[in-house]
């Protein structure tokens, strides 16, 4: 019980980047790993609760945006160092040795949905409002180490491989207002072309996307579109699960994986601490609330308590309740 | 600063003060009832510090006598304008300027109600103790606002919003005190929390203290800065509770982005 709880410390930490793999009857994760001011990896089979420090950096060293591949064979995280702001994608496989080490300050990655190749944006920090300047969108294959320049992509903010059909998506840096803000990468004429999307938050079949900017206020910071014909159906998610736009900014809903269109809509109620003013320090998470929304039925088919740590194939949840960890199925459509 | 005025000021110090636990025979200094405070000798609400600021000299500001506000902000955050924007000055008590990549004076520019909530925020800061690290300031609105665009390529934004003078963008406190950038979820060990929370005490203070000030309404955090507000106090009347999102993506892990009400509303 004492281990469990050391986990669910890591697990349950301020540190995100979740992400897992459901290998027959084994249930991996791959999470950050901070110990006394290093950082690193850590797999944990969930199963057994049998963790691995597969990978690790220095202490002047972190690890962020760590990912698994859709075909749960390897491993993504940017790897930074606190003494220059340059950034690296690496890739590893399951047992943390590294298979490719992309040096050129990358920020932003998405892998294929068949997990053997990955797009990513290299870019430079600074410190004026937009976290970088993009300077390039590249393709790596994974095995081969074959790279490819996407050209003509104006000002890439943000980037997807969309699994409904396979193209890659690419968000422009602009005002929210400006109307070319999606663009598709053609493989087939390897051209950059502009859609009439608002956002690259793709479900899984592709008949929804989202788009999230906080920085929409006082606006939603959440939207959701139904891709036909692009209309905004925000205001008929929010009337359904009864809500109002607050939370929407501080959990953005998220599509569950092997779902055709299920969001996962959670609030979160805080243990606030140490207070000034207005402004406290949360100490702890007092409850968690979860919706499932088809947008389709425009109906709630699930709603339950607990903090969702991360998805599972096979339409199910983990979820954790009071220290322990359940597996959920999530409801038919 | 009239009697009103300063018993208001009082009562907000008092509050802070208790808020923050500090001893209750701390009293932070008051001009006598009949002057005006020292940062703003001819009374008009706009500080010494902004009237001599050379960038400002084209108000023709004088301090001897009561200006009026020159600055409005037109339209909307995201696509807006700004008359008669006002430059911060690039350092004052509890706070300084940081630039980046920008020239000197390009993206420090701000409605009267912003460069206020700055200017007071800061002097906050200071009468609490906390000289070190000063508040960081970083871009507000180009001198006319509209889009911010970058300095070496005008095709490209540097922010989406920021375009009419009721934006500002301010650092995380660190605990190495260092005035250095800091991006809370790649360096979460050097991230000081509590300071960041007095820090923006300070802030909201200041945006509601008096008439030439605007409340703040919107602050956009990191998903990693582990604060939130506590909406279980009473408001002084007419000012609302203003909204905190948290940024899932990273693009505020190395700054919090503050916005300020309109001062005139918004139908200009």
């Amino acid at each position: 019980m004492k281990r469990l709880f050391f986990y669910i410390l890591i697990l349950g930490g301020i540190i995100g980047g979740w992400s897992n793999k459901m290998n027959g009857e084994k249930i991996l994760t791959v999470n950050r790993f901070i110990k006394s001011g290093e950082q690193g990896i850590l797999k944990l089979d969930l199963s057994t609760m049998d963790s691995t420090l597969i990978f690790k950096v220095g202490k002047d060293s972190h690890v962020v945006n760590i990912s698994l591949s859709p075909n749960d064979t390897l491993i993504a995280a940017i790897v930074g160092s606190g003494t220059t702001t340059q950034k690296k994608l690496v890739i590893l496989n399951m047992m943390g040795k590294v298979k490719r080490d992309i040096n050129r300050d990358v920020r932003v990655y998405t892998w294929s949905p068949d997990g053997n190749k990955i797009a990513f944006i290299t870019g430079t920090y600074h410190e004026d409002g937009r976290p970088f300047i993009p300077t390039g969108v590249y393709i790596i294959d994974i095995i081969s180490g074959k790279e490819e320049e996407i050209k003509g992509s104006p000002d890439p903010r943000r980037i997807t491989w969309a699994k409904f059909d396979g193209n890659i998506y690419i968000e422009r840096f602009c005002s929210y207002r400006e109307k070319e803000r999606i663009f598709r990468y053609n493989f087939s004429t390897k051209t950059v072309e502009s859609t009439e999307y608002k956002g690259l938050g793709f479900s899984p079949d592709g008949k929804y996307y989202s788009h999230y900017d906080v920085e929409m206020f006082p606006s939603p910071p959440y939207r959701l579109y139904r891709t036909s014909d692009n209309k905004e159906i925000t205001s008929q998610l929010l009337n359904t699960i009864g809500e109002d736009i607050n939370y929407l900014g501080k959990f953005p809903p998220g599509w569950l994986k092997n779902t055709d269109h299920l969001l996962l809509c959670t609030k979160k109620e805080y243990e606030l601490g140490e207070k000034v003013g207005i402004f406290a320090i949360i100490k702890g998470v007092r409850s968690v609330t979860n919706w499932i929304y088809d947008p389709e039925k425009n109906r709630v088919i699930k709603q339950f308590n607990g903090e969702v740590k991360w998805v599972g194939k096979d339409r199910i949840l983990a979820v954790e309740r009071e220290g322990k960890i359940t597996f959920e199925e999530i409801p038919q459509e | 600063m009239n009697i009103q005025k300063m018993v208001k000021r009082i009562s907000v110090s008092y509050l802070i003060l208790i808020m923050i636990g500090c001893s209750s025979d701390y009293k932070p200094e008051e001009p006598p009832a009949d002057a005006n405070p020292y940062w703003d000798t001819d009374g008009d609400g706009i500080s010494n510090a902004v009237e001599i600021n050379p960038a400002n000299a084209h108000h023709g500001f004088d301090t001897t006598q009561v200006d009026a506000n020159p600055s409005k902000a037109k339209g909307q955050p995201n696509s807006g304008s700004l008359e008669g924007g006002i430059n911060l000055p690039d350092e004052g008590e509890g706070y300084y300027h940081y630039i980046g990549r920008d020239p000197v004076d390009r993206d420090d520019w701000g409605t009267l109600a912003l460069i206020n909530m700055i200017e007071g925020g800061g002097r906050w800061w200071q009468d609490l103790g906390h000289y070190s690290p000063r508040i960081g300031i970083g871009d507000m609105s180009l001198k006319e606002g509209g889009p911010f665009t970058n300095y070496y390529d005008p095709t490209e934004l540097d922010h989406e919003s920021h375009q009419n003078g009721l934006d500002v963008d301010v650092r995380y406190v660190r605990k190495d005190n260092l005035e250095s950038p800091l991006n809370i979820k790649d360096n979460a060990e050097n991230y000081d929390t509590s300071r960041t929370v007095i820090m923006l005490s300070c802030l909201w203070t200041s945006s509601i203290e008096d008439t030439l000030c605007s409340p703040i309404v919107w602050i956009a955090i990191s998903s990693h800065a582990v604060l939130e507000i506590d909406t279980t106090d009473t408001l002084p009347p007419g000012v609302e509770w203003p909204t905190i999102w948290r940024d899932t993506t990273t693009e505020h892990d190395d700054h919090i982005h503050i916005r300020i009400k309109d001062p005139d509303g918004t139908g200009n």
